[in-house]
C-alpha cells in the first residue's frame, strides 16, 4: 500500500508538470485553433532564462524564475505577432500555422541548443529547495509539493482570470467567434496578445519546474512536455482549463502506476493507449461537454 | 508594420548566423592556444611489424618525428569523424570533439608524422540521430579523400552505419560506443577499451566488498550497449548467488526518475547496480539519495564528468564506478594531457575528452603503420597495432579488434567533487547523504 501512495505522489507530481503546461497549449489551442508545436520551445527558455538570471546577472531565485516565466510569456508573443499574425490576417487555416510553429520549433530549438553549448546547466543545488516531508513511510520531496501546489494555483488563477475578469470575457468570446466579439467592441488581435503570453509564460512555469525537479536545465526540456501537454488537452478537452489540468493529472498517474505495476517499457503505449481510448469514447475530452472554461 | 515584421526576423536570422559564427571562432581561439611544447601525452605503440616492446617504441614523439616516415609522402591526410554535438548525448561527443581536435593539433604541429604530412578530422554532427549518421558516413565513404572514419558516441548510431561501412571495406574505428558487436576483424575497430570488463569487474569488486544478498539493477533498456553492462552484471550477481531482487528498466530519454527510484528503494537492495545512460543515471542517483537510500550504489562513467558533480552534487558520494581515465590519475601521461587539454579548455578533461584525444592518435598511428595515403594502408595500419600505451594504459588488442586494458580503475566522488581511487573495500567509500 505504501508503494502504491508513494508512486501516486511521483504520479500526481509528474502529472502537475504536464497540467500546467497543458493548460497554455489548451488556451491557444482552444482560443485562437492554433496547434502550435513551438509550445515546447516556451517551457525551454523559461529556464534558461531563468538559469541565466540567477547564474549570470545574480538575481535572486524566485525574482530570476520570474524573469524566466515572464520572459518565456514575450517569447511566445514575439512567435504569435511574427509567425501567427499575418496568417490569421489572412484567413490562412489550420494548416499554414501548424507549419509555422514547425519553423519556430526548429529555430527556437536550435537557438536553445546554441545557448546552453548542448550540454546540461544546472541551478546551484544549494539554491533549490532539498528535503522532503516524511509522512509515515511515505516520503514527499519539496520540489513534488511545490510543483503540485504551483499546478493547483495556476489553475485557480487561470479559471478565475477566465471567469471573473473583463479580459477573461474577452479571451472566451475571441475563442468563440473573432468576428462577433470584434462587432462587439472587442479588440482580437490585443486579446490574442495576452493569451499569448499567458499561454508561453505558463509553458515557461512548467519548464521551470521540471528544471527545478531534476536540476537539468537543457535544451530538451520542452521536448518531454510538449508530447504528453498535447495529450492531456486531448484526453481533457481542449476548451475547459480544468480538462487540461485533469489530463495532465491522469497521464502522469498512468505513466507512473503503469510503470510500476505493469511494464515501465509499455508507459508510452499505456499514455496514448488511454488517449486514443478517450478519443474513442468521448471525442471532446473528459471535460470537453461541459462548456465552461474558455468556451463558457 | 511588414517591414518591422521582416526587420525582425532578419536580425532573428542575423543572430543565428552571427551564434553559429561565434562557435567557429572560440574553436579557432582553442587552436591558437593550444600547446605545443612538450608531447609525452602522445601514445606510444607496438605493431605487428615490431613484435616486442623495446625502450625505441616509449620514445616522445618529438623523436618520433625525426625519424622518416616511410612512404608517406608530405600532405594532408583526412579522416570523416562523426560527431554529436547536439542532442542528448552531446555531454559526452563536445568532450569527444575536443579531446580530437586537440591531438590533431599536436599531432600536426609536432611532426608525428614527418615534416610536411597533417592529418584532418572532417567533421559533421549527427546530433545521436541514426539516419543523419548514415548520410554522414555515406558521404565520407563517397569522399575518396577520406582514409576511415571514425564513430560512434552511440551504440544505435554504431549499429546503423554498420552494414554500409563494412560493405564499403574501409578502416572503420569506433572511439565510444559501447554495443559489443560493433567491432568486425575485416574492418570495424575499436579505440578504447569496452566497458562489460569494467562492469563485470566493479560488480564483482561491489560483491567482495559489501557481501550483499541481494541487489537491484536499473538499466536503459533501448541502449545495446548499457543492456550488455546490465547482462554483465547480472551474471557476476548470478555467479555470486547474490539474488537480484528486480531489473528496472528506464529509457534514454526518460526526464523523471522518481517512479523507478521509488520502485528500487521499495525493494529492500543491499546495493544498486546502474546500468543507465548519461543524465538519467545522475538522476536516479539524485532520486534515490534524496529520497533516503543509504546503501552502495555502483554506477558507470555516466556520472564521471564534472557537471554531473555540478548538477548532483553530494548525492553522489557512497557511489562508485569504473574507469579507464580520470585526471586525477598519477601517470604522467594523463597529467601531461590533462595539463593540455585544460590550458586549451579551461575545464579537466573527462573520460569522454581521453576518448576523443585517444582515437585520434590511434588513426594517425596507423595512417603511419600503413605507410601512405590509401584507405587500404590505413586499414592494414590499423590491423598492425597490437599495443599502445595511452592516457588509458596500456591497451592490447584482439584479432577482433577488441582493445582490453591491463587495470580498471574504480572511482568514486570526494565531497569536494574530485574523483577519487575507491580501494574496492567497505571501509573505503565515502559516507553518503543518507548515512
Amino acid at each position: 500500500m505504501t508503494l502504491f501512495l508513494q508512486q501516486t505522489i511521483n504520479g500526481l507530481a509528474v502529472g502537475s508538470s504536464y497540467a500546467i503546461f497543458a493548460m497554455g497549449f489548451g488556451l491557444v489551442f482552444a482560443t485562437m485553433g492554433i496547434l502550435n508545436v513551438a509550445h515546447g520551445t516556451y517551457a525551454t527558455w523559461g529556464a534558461i532564462l531563468a538559469l541565466a538570471a540567477f547564474d549570470s546577472l545574480g538575481v535572486p531565485l524566485v525574482p530570476a524564475l520570474a524573469i524566466g516565466m515572464a520572459g518565456g510569456g514575450l517569447l511566445g508573443v514575439l512567435v504569435d505577432q511574427l509567425g501567427f499574425e499575418p496568417i490569421r490576417r489572412r484567413g490562412g487555416g489550420l494548416l499554414g500555422p501548424i507549419i509555422t510553429s514547425i519553423g519556430f520549433w526548429i529555430i527556437l530549438g536550435q537557438l536553445a541548443i546554441i545557448a546552453t553549448g548542448a550540454r546540461i546547466k544546472t541551478f546551484p543545488r544549494e539554491a533549490l529547495p532539498r528535503g522532503f516531508v516524511r509522512i509515515g513511510d511515505l516520503v514527499i520531496p519539496y520540489h513534488q509539493i511545490i510543483t503540485f501546489a504551483v499546478a493547483l494555483l495556476l489553475l485557480l488563477i487561470l479559471y478565475l482570470f477566465m471567469m471573473r475578469t473583463n479580459i477573461g470575457a474577452q479571451m472566451r468570446a475571441v475563442g468563440w467567434d473573432p468576428d462577433s466579439a470584434k462587432i462587439s467592441g472587442v479588440n482580437p488581435r490585443r486579446v490574442v496578445i495576452v493569451i499569448s503570453f499567458i499561454a508561453a509564460a505558463t509553458a515557461s512555469v512548467a519548464g521551470i519546474l521540471s528544471s527545478i525537479s531534476t536540476n537539468n536545465v537543457s535544451f530538451t526540456v520542452g521536448e518531454g512536455l510538449l508530447l504528453k501537454g498535447f495529450a492531456a488537452v486531448i484526453i481533457g478537452g481542449f476548451g475547459d482549463l480544468r480538462g487540461a489540468y485533469v489530463g495532465g493529472i491522469l497521464i502522469g498517474l498512468a505513466e507512473v502506476l503503469g510503470a510500476q505495476y505493469i511494464s515501465n517499457s509499455f508507459r508510452d503505449f499505456i499514455t496514448f493507449g488511454l488517449l486514443i481510448v478517450v478519443l474513442l469514447a468521448r471525442p471532446k475530452g473528459l471535460m470537453g461537454d461541459r462548456i465552461v472554461g474558455l468556451r463558457a | 508594420m511588414t517591414r518591422i515584421r521582416l526587420l525582425v526576423l532578419a536580425l532573428a536570422l542575423a543572430l543565428v548566423a552571427a551564434a553559429c559564427g561565434d562557435g567557429d571562432s572560440e574553436a579557432t581561439t582553442a587552436t591558437t592556444a593550444a600547446p605545443a611544447t612538450t608531447t609525452t601525452a602522445a601514445p606510444t605503440t607496438t605493431t605487428a611489424a615490431q613484435t616486442t616492446t623495446t625502450a625505441a617504441q616509449t620514445t616522445t614523439t618529438t623523436e618520433a618525428m625525426e625519424e622518416p616516415v616511410a612512404g608517406l609522402a608530405p600532405g594532408n591526410y583526412q579522416f570523416g569523424f562523426t560527431a554529436v554535438v547536439s542532442g542528448a548525448v552531446a555531454f559526452a561527443g563536445v568532450p569527444h570533439l575536443q579531446g580530437l581536435q586537440l591531438a590533431e593539433r599536436e599531432i600536426n604541429e609536432t611532426g608525428y608524422l614527418g615534416d610536411g604530412v597533417t592529418i584532418e578530422f572532417l567533421v559533421e554532427d549527427a546530433g545521436g540521430d541514426q539516419a543523419a549518421a548514415i548520410a554522414i558516413n555515406d558521404a565520407y565513404i563517397a569522399n575518396d579523400d577520406v582514409l576511415a572514419l571514425v564513430c560512434c558516441a552511440l551504440s544505435s548510431v554504431a549499429g546503423a552505419i554498420q552494414p554500409n561501412i563494412v560493405e564499403a571495406g574501409l578502416a572503420w574505428v569506433d572511439h565510444a560506443a559501447i554495443a559489443p558487436t560493433i567491432t568486425d576483424p575485416d574492418n570495424a575497430f575499436r579505440s578504447f577499451p569496452l566497458s562489460q570488463p569494467s562492469t563485470a569487474a566493479i560488480a564483482e569488486a561491489a560483491v567482495a566488498a559489501f557481501a550483499p544478498d541481494n541487489a537491484v539493477v536499473v538499466v536503459t533498456a533501448d541502449n545495446d550497449g548499457l543492456v550488455s553492462d546490465r547482462d554483465a552484471t547480472l551474471g557476476v550477481l548470478d555467479s555470486s548467488g547474490i539474488e537480484v531482487l528486480g531489473v528496472i528498466d528506464t529509457f534514454a530519454d526518460d526526464t523523471d526518475m522518481s517512479g523507478p527510484a521509488t520502485e528500487a528503494i521499495s525493494m529492500g537492495a543491499d546495493v544498486i547496480f546502474l546500468a543507465q545512460l548519461g543524465n538519467t543515471e545522475v538522476l536516479m542517483v539524485q532520486e534515490l539519495r534524496d529520497r533516503g537510500y543509504a546503501g552502495p550504489i555502483v554506477g558507470n562513467l555516466a556520472i564521471a564528468t564534472a557537471e554531473t558533480w555540478e548538477q548532483a552534487g553530494d548525492t553522489l558520494l557512497g557511489t562508485v564506478l569504473p574507469i579507464a581515465f580520470f585526471a586525477g590519475k598519477g601517470d604522467p601521461m594523463v597529467q601531461d594531457f590533462a595539463a593540455k587539454y585544460e590550458a586549451a579548455y579551461d575545464t579537466v578533461p573527462d573520460i569522454f575528452a581521453a576518448q576523443g584525444w585517444q582515437v585520434a592518435w590511434f588513426m594517425a598511428q596507423a595512417l603511419k603503420n600503413g605507410g601512405e595515403g590509401t584507405r587500404e594502408a590505413v586499414l592494414e595500419g590499423v590491423r598492425q597495432i597490437q599495443t599502445m600505451e595511452t592516457v588509458f594504459g596500456t591497451l592490447t588488442w584482439d584479432a577482433r579488434g577488441e582493445a582490453t586494458i591491463d587495470a580498471w580503475t574504480f572511482v568514486q566522488w570526494s565531497p569536494d567533487g574530485e574523483l577519487v581511487i575507491w580501494d574496492g573495500s567497505a571501509e573505503g567509500l565515502l559516507p553518503n547523504i543518507n548515512q
